[in-house]
Formats: C-alpha cells, structure tokens, sequence
C-alpha cells in the first residue's frame, strides 16, 4: 500500500484533517461518489483514464469498516447510499446488473485547509460489486452497495424470491412461479391445470 | 423545470440562521481530554432555517399550506433567497447605507423572479476553478467587502443559483477584493461573472426531517407559526 508523504503526511499527523471519499464502481456507466457536496473533478491516473467528475448527490452514507479494510481483513463492506436522490436511484432501480460484479475501489485524498487537494488519490481498495439492495424502514431508506474483496472470493449470495416478477427478471418468459402468488392466499391449486 | 422562488416577502422569519454546515467526524477522546476532529465534508452545503414565521393574515397562511405541498417534504428543489441585505456592501448616501426601497413587484405565490426595486450593488466575479476556494471581485457599486458577505453566482445549467459567503478578504484596490469563500465554488467560472448581492439565493430543498414545521398549525383556525429549514440541492 502506498502511503501518503510530504503535507498530506503532515496534514494527518497534526490531527485536524480534511478529507475526501471516494468510491468508483466500474459498471455502464462509471458509477462515481465522493464524501462532500457539489462535483469533484478527480485528475486521471492509473485507476481513473481521464479527468472524471464525481458527484455528491448527499448520496454516500458512512463507510462502515474502512479501517478493517486497510488491514486487509474484512471480506465484504456495505456502503449504505443514504438519501435516494433520484440519480442514484434511478441507477441502481433501473439497472442493477449494470453495478453487479464490476471492479470498484476506494480512495482517499487529503485536503489542504482550504479543501483544495494535498495528495494524489491513494486508491486503497480494490474489490468486486456483488450486490445492491434496498434496506427500507420508513425514514431510514437506503440503497445498499455491497463490495467484497477480489481475493476473498466470498460474495454475497443474492436475495431470490419465487414471485413470477422476479422470476420474469431472471428469466423472461417462464411461467414456472406463475402460481406461487396462489399459494399465499392458500388456494389449492389442481394440476395439471 | 421551473424553479421556483421561496416567497420571500409573505413569509417572513423573525429568527433566520444561515450557515455553510461541515459537520467534522470525532475521533475519541485522548488522556487530556481534547478530541481531535476531522472532516469529509469538503468545505460543507450552505442550509437555512427560516424559523418563527408569524402568519397572521389569511394570505400568509394559504402561501405557507400552498409551499408545504409544493416542496413536497424535501422532494422539490426551489430557488431560497437569503436575508443577508442587513451586512450586505451596500452604497452609502447621506453617509449611511442605502435603503433598498420596495421590493420588485411579483407574485407573492409562485414567482420566478427575486430582486429588489432597482439593482443596489454591482459587481462581477473573475475566471475562477471547480471547488475554488477564493474568488477575486470586483465591485464597480457598492461599499467594500470585509468577510462575511453572503453573495449568489447563477452557475447556470442543471446546478443554477449558489449562495457564497467570503471569509478573509483582501482589498487590492481600485475596488477589487480578493476574497475567500465557503462553501468552495460549486462550478468553474469561465469569465466576468454577476455576483448577485442584493438577493443572494440558493437552489435549496427542505429538510426532509423537519418538513413537517412548515405545515400550519393554527391557534382558533386563525394564526400560527411555521419555520422552514432548508439544505442546499444538489440533484444534478
């Protein structure tokens, strides 16, 4: 892992530090997010091809177990996407194949005291998308953006239900849960029918 | 899509508080007690709360229930002028600033338009960065600049109208203000910009926690107070 030096090492050391966030998920399209408001326009280099802009959207939640994965011992993190903002919601409701099992990395940039970057991104983790799922509970609703590690191996198992919506997403045009709804409500159902 | 403007003139806050808000991230406490802070906030969103709102007649009323369903609880975006006219540089004559006079006629429900009755202050921004962190001014009407100005930038586009204050401002003469800003410049300027001073306005939502103080309480179906908070916008 690369570390940071000069006024970035500095800028950590004295303890009051401004920071950026930013999470990168390599699907149709780039998905980009970072820590603050407003857009970032992140330089090129070797994980970014050209000048990139990321985008705020209020939509990145907390990074739950960063430090686990600088010590390279968490296999999969959880990156809640808190506020639905309808971009981001329209990306991952309309399309989350588009997000599933592409490269994605997170990285850290030090700010100077007026924000303005220190340091070049220091790319921090690379890992595989595995999942996007929505967690709803009244207020609380979030997109879920689960990232596990390329090493590990461990992804996430996806969330099936045998409703014919989800099977018509799986596999359009079978009729195999047709019925399922039926049995809900109890109904015997008499094959064949 | 039109946004509109917050009607600025039927709902007036006896207590309005903006800020540029940068919420810091504790770390734990050390042996001696001190904490150390550090943020992610990149230089932080401008919020407002516009509290203690009297509705008193029944116009202001209809405007308040009018808004509570047009913001949607924090769905909608609309256009927030800011009441900042008190520290603005305004012109002086007679020796004390100059009084705005009466506010641009509109419509006091839905108007898409805020200014005062004649422009009081003029003055225009150089080319400046994405997330600039000062601004060079130049003010060709108006007093000089000391830090703590709110002023607006039309950035034009999906992004529209960004509220600013300055921090540290040096005068380097000729009414040229080298100042700087927070939050940091929430698009690239090309050339000679506007800098609106006399009705600085943020494209804001409402806080969708709190939204539910705008809607109307009122005592014998008559009178009540409402506040609105607000966070700046970024669907773009």
């Amino acid at each position: 892992m690369a570390a940071f030096a000069g006024d970035a090492a500095a800028r950590i050391a004295s303890g009051g530090c401004s920071y950026g966030i930013f999470v990168r998920v390599a699907g149709t399209p780039v998905l980009r997010m970072w820590s603050g408001p407003g857009d970032y326009l992140m330089p090129a280099d070797d994980v970014e091809p050209a000048d990139a802009l990321y985008k705020a959207n209020g939509a990145l939640g907390e990074i739950p177990t960063l430090k686990q994965l600088i010590n390279g011992d968490a296999d999969s993190i959880k990156i809640p996407l808190s506020g639905l903002d309808a971009t981001i919601k329209g990306l991952f409701d309309s399309d989350p194949e588009a997000l599933v099992f592409k490269p994605s990395r997170i990285g850290v940039v030090i700010f100077d005291g007026d924000h303005q970057p220190l340091s070049e991104t220091l790319w921090l983790h690379a890992a595989l998308s595995d999942d996007v799922y929505a967690v709803g509970d009244g207020d609380g609703a979030q997109i879920v953006l689960s990232l596990a590690t390329a090493l590990s191996g461990r992804t996430r198992s996806e969330q099936a239900f045998y409703s014919d919506a989800a099977q018509q997403r799986r596999s359009p045009g079978d009729r195999i849960c047709e019925r399922t709804a039926r049995y809900a409500r109890g109904i015997t159902i008499a094959w064949p029918v | 899509l039109t946004l509109y403007v917050w009607p600025w003139r039927t709902l007036v806050p006896a207590t309005p508080r903006v800020w540029v808000d940068a919420p810091a991230n504790l770390g734990p406490k050390s042996l001696d007690d001190t904490q150390q802070a550090s943020t992610t906030a990149g230089g932080g969103r401008v919020r407002a709360v516009f509290a203690d709102i009297y509705l008193l007649d029944p116009n202001p009323v209809r405007v308040a229930t009018a808004w509570a369903g047009h913001l949607d609880a924090g769905v909608t975006e609309c256009i927030v002028p800011l009441p900042a006219l008190y520290t603005a540089p305004r012109p002086y004559a007679g020796g004390r600033p100059m009084s705005p006079g009466t506010p641009a006629p509109g419509d006091d429900y839905f108007g898409e338009a805020a200014s005062l009755g004649s422009p009081m202050m003029v003055a225009t921004a150089a080319t400046a960065a994405l997330r600039a962190a000062s601004l060079t001014i130049t003010i060709s009407r108006g007093s000089r600049l000391r830090g703590g100005e709110w002023f607006s930038l039309d950035h034009g586009g999906a992004i529209g109208w960004r509220a600013y204050h300055t921090t540290r401002v040096t005068d380097d003469g000729d009414g040229v203000f080298t100042c700087g800003i927070r939050p940091l410049l929430r698009a690239a300027i090309t050339g000679p910009k506007a800098v609106e001073l006399d009705v600085p306005r943020c494209v804001m939502k409402l806080d969708p926690a709190k939204a539910d103080e705008l809607r109307p309480e009122l005592a014998l179906a008559r009178e009540g107070v409402v506040a609105a908070h607000f966070i700046e916008s970024f669907d773009y």
